[in-house]
C-alpha cells in the first residue's frame, strides 16, 4: 500500500492556517471578578510544571506542553483526537495587566488563572 | 530525546511528491508498513513528534539516507485514525525545519538523528516589496485556478504579514514540483525564498493565462460554428414551410440540368458529376462550395 496525499485538504489546511499558530490553542473563558480577572483554560492532562503564564501590557499568554503517557502495557492508538505537544494562547484584556498578581489553580482538568489587580475592588452586582 | 546541542532522534516518515512546510497542516494516508511503524512509534511517545522528509525518487520503497533530501521538517501528529483497509489517516503539523544527520533502523522503521535548522527571519524593504509582489501574482493565479474560492483566498493572502508562512501556504496550492517545494524549504534567507516563489508563480501564471486563452478561443470557435449550424437549420425550416426549394438546391439542380445537356467527353462528364455530388453535400458557407461551383461553371462553358 502507498502513502497518499489529499491535495485539496492540504490547500484547505494551509488556507485556514495562514494566519494561525504553529501550536495548539486551549479554549478559554474570561471572567471579571471583584479583584481583577479570572481566566479559565480547558487544559486537562497538563502538568503544573509544564505550564507558564506571562503578562505583557494588556496581554496574558499561557504556554506549555501536554505530554501523553502510556496507559498500560500492550495498548496502542486506534485513533487520536487530543492535541499534544506545545500549546500557546494569548488573550487581550481591556486593561493593563503589568504588576497584577497571578495565581494558578488546577481543578478537574481546568486551569484557573486569577489576575489580581492592585487597587481594584468592584462591588458585587 | 533531546541533547544539549539540540540534537534529537525521532522516527522518520518519508513522503513522496510533496514537502511538509513548518506551520502547515498535511493530511496523509499512510500505507507502507515502515511508515505505519514510524507513525506508531511517534504515537507511543509523549510528544507525538516525527520527522517528515521528501523522497528524491518516489519509486524507491525503502529509502536510505541518500534517497531522502537532507533537509526535512519536524512535525507533530495532530490526529490519527485507522481505516478498515489498514491505512492510517493522519494529520501532521509542521513545526521546525531540521537537518538529517544520520539514519538508523529500529525494528520495522527508521529513526533519524536531526538538528534544528532555524527558519530565517530577516526583514527589509526588499522583502516587503517581494512579499507584496508574490501576493499579487498568487491572487491573479488563484482567480484562474480556483475562481469559486478566489475572493476568500485573496483576502487571506493580502492580509498575510509573515513572508515565509505566505510562501509555505501558496506552494501546496499550486501543486509545485517536488524540487521547487524542496528549494523553498531549503532557502537560506527570506528574500531567497520569496524570489524563488516569485519566479515559480510568474511561470505558473504564464501557463495558466495561456491555457485560459486557448480554452476561450476553443469556446468561441465552437460557439461560431454552432451559431451557423443553427441559422442554417432555421433557414431550411423556413424554406420548407414556404414550400420552396432552398437556393443552394436550386443552384445544384440548374447545374445538373446544364451538365446533362452539355456535350462533354466521358472522362470530363464523370469528373463533373463527381464534383456536383460533392457540391450537394457542402454548406454554402464553406469556402470549397464557391470553388467547386466556379469550377463546374467553367467546365460547362468550355467550347
Amino acid at each position: 500500500m502507498q502513502d497518499t496525499l489529499n491535495q485539496r485538504s492540504v490547500v484547505f489546511g494551509a488556507a485556514i492556517h495562514l494566519g494561525g499558530e504553529t501550536y495548539w490553542r486551549p479554549a478559554a473563558d474570561i471572567y471579571r471578578t471583584r479583584t481583577g480577572w479570572l481566566v479559565k483554560y480547558d487544559l486537562a492532562g497538563v502538568k503544573r510544571e509544564d505550564i507558564e503564564v506571562t503578562v505583557k501590557g494588556s496581554q496574558i499568554t499561557l504556554n506549555g506542553f501536554r505530554r501523553d503517557w502510556r496507559l498500560e502495557d500492550g495498548c496502542s492508538h486506534y485513533s487520536m483526537e487530543i492535541s499534544y505537544n506545545r500549546f500557546e494562547r494569548t488573550l487581550e484584556l481591556p486593561c493593563d495587566l503589568e504588576g497584577a498578581q497571578i495565581k494558578l489553580e488546577g481543578r478537574d482538568g481546568i486551569l484557573l488563572v486569577r489576575l489580581i489587580c492592585e487597587g481594584e475592588h468592584r462591588e458585587q452586582s | 530525546m533531546s541533547s544539549p546541542e539540540n540534537l534529537q532522534t525521532l522516527p522518520v516518515l518519508p513522503i513522496k511528491h510533496a514537502v511538509l512546510f513548518p506551520s502547515m497542516l498535511m493530511p496523509l494516508n499512510v500505507g507502507r508498513p515502515s511508515s505505519i511503524a514510524a507513525i506508531e512509534a511517534a504515537l507511543a511517545s509523549e510528544e507525538k513528534e516525527i520527522v517528515v522528509v521528501a523522497q528524491r525518487d518516489a519509486a524507491v520503497d525503502s529509502p536510505s539516507l541518500t534517497d531522502l533530501y537532507s533537509i526535512g521538517t519536524k512535525a507533530v501528529i495532530k490526529k490519527m485514525a485507522r481505516r478498515a483497509d489498514g491505512l492510517l489517516e493522519v494529520v501532521l503539523l509542521g513545526v521546525d525545519r531540521v537537518v538529517l544527520l544520520k539514519l538508523e533502523q529500529d525494528g520495522a522503521y527508521q529513526k533519524a538523528r536531526i538538528k534544528p535548522l532555524p527558519l530565517p527571519q530577516e526583514k527589509s524593504t526588499e522583502i516587503e516589496a517581494l512579499r507584496r509582489e508574490v501576493g499579487e501574482l498568487a491572487v491573479r493565479a488563484l482567480a484562474l485556478t480556483q475562481p469559486q474560492a478566489a475572493d476568500r483566498l485573496s483576502q487571506l493572502i493580502t492580509d498575510a504579514k509573515d513572508s515565509l508562512r505566505l510562501v509555505y501556504t501558496l506552494a501546496p496550492m499550486f501543486s509545485l514540483e517536488l524540487e521547487k517545494e524542496q528549494a523553498l524549504l531549503e532557502a537560506p534567507t527570506v528574500a531567497d525564498c520569496l524570489r524563488l516563489m516569485h519566479s515559480y508563480l510568474a511561470q505558473e501564471l504564464q501557463v495558466l493565462e495561456l491555457r485560459s486563452k486557448i480554452a476561450n478561443e476553443a469556446q468561441s470557435e465552437m460557439s461560431r460554428e454552432q451559431r451557423e449550424y443553427l441559422l442554417r437549420q432555421q433557414l431550411r425550416a423556413i424554406q420548407k414551410e414556404l414550400g420552396g426549394e432552398n437556393p443552394e438546391q436550386s443552384e445544384v439542380s440548374l447545374l445538373r440540368e446544364r451538365l446533362e445537356k452539355a456535350d462533354l467527353p466521358e472522362e470530363v462528364r464523370k469528373e463533373a458529376e463527381r464534383e456536383l455530388g460533392r457540391l450537394e453535400k457542402l454548406p454554402p458557407a464553406a469556402p470549397d462550395y464557391h470553388v467547386t461551383r466556379t469550377y463546374l461553371e467553367f467546365l460547362l462553358e468550355l467550347p
